[in-house]
């Protein structure tokens, strides 16, 4: 299997993760940040629905300019799961026929001329389209807790859900 | 290169990400956390700091019983880089030597007798003993920002701390 097929089988396994957390955001407190220095609710869950389709268009590139990170905010959180969703099938149109070759080779971002990170296409793919997507959900799953949002089933159980839990531990109360 | 190379390298780099974050947990807010199904600080710090170990420990055995996820707190955070040291080291030792077929081979969790889930060692790995483990770093960095500790550069630039500011702008403030 191509490198690039790991990486976006990967990708759309998280992707339902992601969607049981997004699909809860609150529409009430899009503009909660837990600090001053936070990103808002909103931010923060439009930067994760965006992040796969975004890098992945990105890393298809030979390059790209120093990134301005700005964070837009939906305008309602009924935007989140469609905008996952068209991140999703972006990833998979601008990465999908890469070989492995084009993964191991590398790939730059600039500033203007000047080279300011250059690492093969697949450690960045890895690096920020992925890892960097997961850090971001599990920021978001602290916000959700402090707004009394049941925190959904992660990588384990939340105090809320436990997919490991007996089925007749289950059905009872 | 055998795929575990790739996977420990992985680790270690992103181990250096994490040093850089527990490094930070204040000794004085051990027990604090954001809300009352949270776990406190000291339990996430412990709980990043002992992850990789742990689970390519229990990954590197053909199955492993139900865990029962319980979550000791550091009573100490100068216990937290050493933790963090040997839990790589107990990952490496664990892995390091694995072929590309045990890491295909299917790895199991088990209810006494009973499959409660089956996948490929690999999977295992890349979702429990490095996604997983980003996700708790991310939460991390909310519980930091909140307690006022200036929060290291993670994937990308921090409110605090921006690795792609230009030199120029730097050296302006």
């Amino acid at each position: 299997m191509p490198l690039v097929e790991t990486l976006l089988q990967e990708l759309e396994q998280e992707a339902q993760t992601t969607r049981r957390v997004l699909e809860r955001v609150p529409e009430a407190h899009l503009g909660w940040k837990p600090h001053a220095k936070s990103m808002t609710l909103g931010q923060l869950a439009m930067h994760i629905a965006i992040v796969p389709g975004g890098v992945a268009e990105a890393a298809a590139q030979p390059s790209m300019q120093r990134p301005l990170f700005p964070q837009p905010s939906p305008s309602s959180a009924s935007e989140l799961l469609p905008m996952l969703d068209d991140s999703v099938k972006r990833a998979r149109k601008a990465l999908e026929g890469l070989d492995d070759s084009a993964m191991a080779a590398t790939w730059r971002i600039l500033d203007g001329e000047r080279e300011i990170l250059a690492m093969p296409r697949i450690a960045f793919l890895r690096s920020v389209m992925l890892n960097h997507w997961y850090h971001h959900r599990g920021q978001l799953s602290v916000y959700l807790r402090q707004l009394n949002v049941p925190v959904p089933s992660i990588y384990g159980p939340s105090a809320d859900e436990n997919p490991f839990v007996q089925p007749a531990a289950a059905a009872a109360p | 290169m055998a795929i575990i190379d790739g996977m420990l390298q992985e680790l270690e780099q992103e181990a250096q990400t994490t040093r850089r974050v527990l490094e930070r947990v204040p000794q004085a807010h051990l027990t604090w956390k954001p809300h009352e199904k949270s776990m406190s600080l000291g339990q996430l710090a412990l709980h990043i700091a002992t992850v990789p170990g742990n689970v390519a420990q229990m990954i590197a055995q053909p199955s492993m019983q139900r865990p029962a996820f319980v979550q000791p707190a550091a009573t100490q955070a100068s216990e937290l880089l050493p933790a963090l040291e040997n839990t790589v080291k107990q990952a490496r030792a664990a892995l390091g030597s694995m072929d590309d077929a045990a890491l295909m081979a299917t790895w199991k969790v088990l209810d006494g007798d009973r499959e409660i889930m089956a996948m490929p060692r690999i999977a295992a790995l890349r979702a429990i003993m490095l996604n997983h483990w980003y996700h708790h770093r991310g939460q991390m960095s909310v519980y930091l920002r909140q307690l006022n500790v200036p929060v290291p550069s993670i994937y990308g630039p921090s409110a605090d701390e921006n690795p792609f500011a230009q030199p120029a702008a730097t050296a302006a403030r």
